[in-house]
């Protein structure tokens, strides 16, 4: 056996840091628990240095990065856990089973911490699906997969976010978040604490799929692709389901000592990572596992990333309780050792130790401080010519994969199982979940690829910002965040310094807006190594807010025919990263700046608003600008509008800056008394303007420099905004 | 009036079912998570099959639970006249138990359907529809794969002269067309009743239209469908 | 290609005294445990015979 043949993804370096740490040269088995811990997928030994600028503390945090999923306080003995995953590179060569086992695996991490999954949120990137047959495969597989998946386990997908861009052609990402909600004393930690405690293993069989899958997502993807389809985990949401309700009637009767999902690396990492987290050891015979072939090494058995895999601590003695809910859901379960005091990961075949390692020290890969270095960018200044046809360009923009609606694949998730939805896909800008204590949680998760390549800080940073401002449109206060950081291979200098500059960006962010960030994922090597072409950078960030009751819930439409229509924040000259400007296929401009000090006045003067009545219709500004945002408002709530947009606030310069700059800070918001929303804003001293009414069959806009109003007919607007992704996907 | 809602391994609407009932808050109406292996099951007054993936779908969608326990004891109990509520996933497993006719076929699109639909009510006398009258709309959502109701023509005549269809999707002023038939069924058939008129089954789940709060259109239709139970004259 | 039937294949494995045997037992699985629902499928059973 040659270390060739083990095709570990360790480097040089890191393999001499091993055999000096442990004096020796490891065997075959070791090797493979090593480099399964070390891949990058399960070690964040790029970015953990980097991630520790996040802020993580807040007086609702209860558990922040470092668990399998982010732990915040709802108030009445309750708490939500939050977690985010990607399955980029297996949906990348099998887009349903990559796409599915990603929701199973998010599902895990909730489940683990002893809370009910209740929602999941899924965003994903592809390539152009208007040109690429390749994109449209992918697209329609992995949001089947998620329906599949989700449905079957009967966890409602609330909320998403999909981005067409031809940099994702080869790389589609595709991130899940879950919710999960639970009693505080309820909460179930990942470790092994109590020596003599005995590790059982529980649900699906453990295969030969899916092995080094995590050394697989570490790596660029080659050409050999369809070779590597095996990597690629089995889904089984049936098992999902049985271990779901079986661990949560467990889960009550308290005697779990801890529970740990089998992810990236399956046993490998769950056994490193419950003892180092304990403070102990582990001891397993390898024979107990339940294998679904009757061949497998102890290598296999040991990396195998076979689906629905849990596993529990548990008491020596008094487990029969626990045991009795796995049989009536006739989940397989197995004693498979036990949690010692020698702080060792120590592995056994037949009795005889085939692998001893420090559980410490496998935890522990060596930090890689990459290079950075910042990107030359052109000087020259995009010459546009401004829109002469304004409606046209709009329809366009409506039109457009990244603004149309995503009904074709909402319409696919199961959204209401649970009792649990206020607010669904489309219906508002982010999802509205009733909690058992009455409040309702909102939920959204963003990102813009276009405006992160340009200026990665403003760009990560807007992210953040646009999932603030579309749970505040729904009246929630934002009060949690989970991050997904997706970039290209961290070797090459220029991306490692956008991904540096992201997380400084949103750590700014959410340090200013006092938004800890609990949980995160960080996903690297979105590369094709044959055309070296990597994804443009892709933060997402996902954001919860609170709403204390359903008093008052806006909706996002245009409803009462007269009422006045306010627009909310300055509009500025930043066209950079605008949908419009991929739409006339220009690069260059200025990428909206996030200016947090304003946002800190914003969110609580547009809550109040929406808290005391003054407003019914909110909808916040983000992709494709003010007309987008205005004709979103229009076609939702089935009615016209006549606006004057020259009275908009900012230093906007021409009608394309009005009409499509995507500059953050901004709402648009209609509600019956004129005086009390004003008096509201300009006590808080935000900019704003009332620019017209709702009222007619159309969106009628005066814009600078038209002599006549820009006119789109109602149905004109909805035909756009319908169309396009039923067309393409049929 | 004690209702079980059952649970079989992979049924995922059964707690909504439960919490529905309990909000529903009628005095006297009481709800209750039936393990399908329980002996208990025969104690209620009344049974609720709910949606789901009931033992993963696999074969076919309820193929599997219509063979539990369960619903051998639920045969019997539907003879004695006990009302049977099959939502869904439950509409799948009494076809597939032969309690009630025809077959529950993937939708017309071929996809997974989650949507707000109307339904008229075609039968006033059900045990689930008796405060409901002749004719009047009910608006509940659908969430399924494989709904689309499926009758021969010697069955679906024998379904119409016994006034056996109990709800046909139609659009909101009680008008059955097509457009309105969210996934191609036959006569547009969104539920029907066994010969004994206990037996009902159906897509559209009443338990996610019994709180406005969580209905885009504010309906709480659905809670019809359960206060039916207790009885009272068509409304 | 004028039209697709899409269907499910079940491979079983009958220990019987000859092929018109072995038909039955899965016919009458079919039929009792409703392998297959009558009013919207239609079945196919075909006998190979594979090495004791």
């Amino acid at each position: 056996m040659s270390l060739e043949s083990l095709r570990l993804g360790l480097t040089p370096g890191e393999m001499a840091v091993v055999r000096r740490t442990l004096g020796r040269e490891p065997n075959e088995v070791e090797w493979c628990i090593i480099d399964a811990e070390w891949s990058e997928h399960s070690s964040y030994k790029s970015s953990k240095a980097l991630l520790k600028l996040f802020p993580t503390k807040g007086k609702r945090v209860v558990l922040g990065p470092g668990y399998d999923a982010g732990v915040v306080d709802v108030g009445d003995g309750y708490v939500v856990t939050l977690h985010i995953e990607s399955h980029n590179h297996p949906s990348a060569v099998d887009p349903y089973g990559g796409a599915s086992t990603g929701i199973g695996g998010v599902l895990r991490d909730i489940l683990s911490m002893g809370t009910r999954p209740i929602a999941l949120i899924d965003v994903l990137r592809f390539g152009d699906i208007e040109r690429s047959p390749h994109s449209r495969w992918l697209f329609a597989n992995v949001v089947r997969g998620i329906a599949d998946y989700g449905n079957c386990v009967g966890v409602p997908t609330v909320a998403g976010d999909i981005e067409f861009d031809d940099s994702f052609e080869r790389n589609c990402l595709v991130d899940v978040a879950c919710l999960g909600v639970g009693r505080k004393e309820g909460l179930i930690l990942g470790e092994a604490k109590n020596p003599g405690d005995i590790l059982v293993l529980v649900g699906g069989s453990t295969g030969r799929d899916g092995i080094r899958g995590a050394t697989f997502a570490s790596k660029n993807l080659s050409e050999t692709a369809e070779t590597e389809r095996s990597s690629v985990q089995v889904p089984d949401p049936f098992t999902k389901k049985l271990l779901l309700d079986s661990l949560l009637e467990a889960a009550a009767t308290g005697l779990i000592r801890g529970m740990k999902d089998l992810g990236g690396g399956g046993l490998s990492t769950a056994l490193s990572e419950v003892a180092s987290s304990g403070g102990t050891g582990v001891d397993v015979e390898l024979e107990r596992v339940n294998v679904r072939e009757s061949d497998m090494s102890p290598a296999e058995v040991m990396t195998s990333e076979s689906q629905e895999r849990m596993l529990l601590m548990l008491p020596p003695k008094g487990s029969e309780p626990i045991l009795r809910v796995l049989a009536k859901y006739e989940v397989p379960c197995s004693v498979i050792g036990k949690v010692t005091d020698d702080g060792y990961l120590t592995v056994r075949m037949g009795g005889r130790v085939v692998a001893r390692l420090p559980a410490a020290f496998v935890v522990k890969a060596p930090l890689i401080a990459w290079p950075s270095r910042r990107p030359r960018v052109s000087a020259a200044k995009p010459t546009v010519a401004a829109s002469a046809r304004t409606d046209r360009m709009l329809l366009s923009l409506l039109a457009s994969p990244n603004i149309a609606s995503k009904a074709w694949v909402y319409g696919q998730y199961d959204h209401e199982v649970g009792l649990r939805t206020v607010l669904r896909p489309g219906q508002a800008d982010s999802a509205l979940l009733r909690l058992p204590n009455g409040r309702l949680l909102a939920v959204k998760g963003d990102g813009n690829s276009a405006q992160c390549s340009q200026d990665p800080y403003n760009g990560a940073a807007g992210c953040v910002a646009e999932a603030c401002r579309n749970v505040v449109a729904v009246g929630a206060d934002p009060i949690a965040m989970v991050d997904h950081l997706q970039f290209g291979d961290p070797s090459d200098p220029e991306v490692y310094w956008s991904f540096g500059e992201s997380i400084r960006g949103m750590a700014d962010y959410c340090s200013a807006l006092h938004i800890p960030v609990v949980g995160g994922k960080v996903s690297f090597y979105n590369e094709d190594s044959t055309s070296k072409r990597a994804i443009k950078p892709s933060p997402i960030a996902l954001v919860v807010g609170l709403v204390d009751d359903a008093k008052h819930i806006p909706s996002l439409g245009f409803g009462v025919k007269g009422e006045p229509i306010v627009v909310i924040g300055n509009t500025s000259a930043e066209l950079g990263g605008s949908e419009f400007y991929r739409r006339v296929h220009t690069e260059g401009g200025v990428v909206p700046k996030v200016e947090p000090e304003t946002d800190k006045a914003l969110y609580p003067a547009v809550l109040r608003l929406i808290r005391s009545g003054l407003v019914d219709a909110v909808h916040d500004c983000s992709q494709g600008g003010l007309g987008v945002a205005l004709a979103e408002m229009c076609s939702s709530g089935g009615v016209g509008a006549k606006v004057d947009l020259r009275r908009a606030p900012g230093d906007w310069r021409g009608v394309d800056d009005l009409v499509f700059s995507e500059s953050h800070g901004r709402f648009v918001v209609a509600g019956a008394e004129t005086e009390g929303i004003v008096d509201v804003l300009a006590a808080a001293k935000i900019p704003h303007a009332v620019v017209g009414a709702v009222g007619g069959g159309a969106l009628s806009m005066r814009l600078p420099g038209h002599d006549r109003a820009s006119t789109l007919a109602l149905d004109a607007i909805q035909r756009s905004l319908e169309g396009t992704i039923p067309r393409l996907m049929g | 009036m004690k209702v079980a809602v059952v649970r079989f391994p992979g049924s995922n609407c059964d707690l909504d079912a439960v919490e529905a009932i309990r909000r529903i808050g009628v005095a006297g109406m009481t709800s209750q998570l039936v393990w399908h292996e329980s002996e208990e099951l025969t104690k209620f007054d009344a049974v609720v099959l709910p949606g789901g993936f009931s033992f993963g779908d696999y074969l076919r969608a309820g193929s599997i639970a219509a063979r539990s326990p369960a619903i051998s004891k639920i045969r019997r109990m539907a003879d004695e006249g006990i009302p049977v509520l099959g939502i869904c996933n439950g509409f799948q497993i009494l076809v597939e138990a032969g309690l009630l006719p025809g077959a529950l076929l993937r939708n017309s699109g071929l996809r997974f359907v989650c949507a707000w639909t109307d339904v008229r009510v075609e039968n006033a006398d059900t045990p689930f529809t008796r405060i409901a009258h002749e004719g009047q709309v009910l608006r509940m959502p659908i969430a399924h794969g494989e709904g689309r109701y499926y009758a021969p023509e010697e069955e679906l005549r024998r379904l119409k002269r016994d006034h056996r269809i109990v709800f046909r999707y139609s659009d909101a002023e009680g008008r059955a067309t097509d457009e309105s038939n969210p996934t191609g069924t036959t006569y547009g058939i969104a539920g029907i009743s066994n010969e004994g008129g206990n037996v009902v089954g159906l897509m559209p789940h009443p338990e996610r239209a019994c709180d406005p709060l969580l209905s885009p259109y504010s309906s709480d239709d659905g809670r019809l469908v359960f206060r039916s139970l207790l009885g009272g004259a068509g409304g | 290609m004028r039209s697709i039937r899409a269907g499910k294949f079940l491979r079983v494995e009958v220990v019987a005294s000859d092929g018109e045997e072995a038909k039955r037992v899965v016919v009458q699985m079919c039929n009792e445990l409703r392998i297959f629902n009558p009013a919207a499928h239609s079945l196919t059973v075909e006998v190979g015979r594979i090495a004791a």
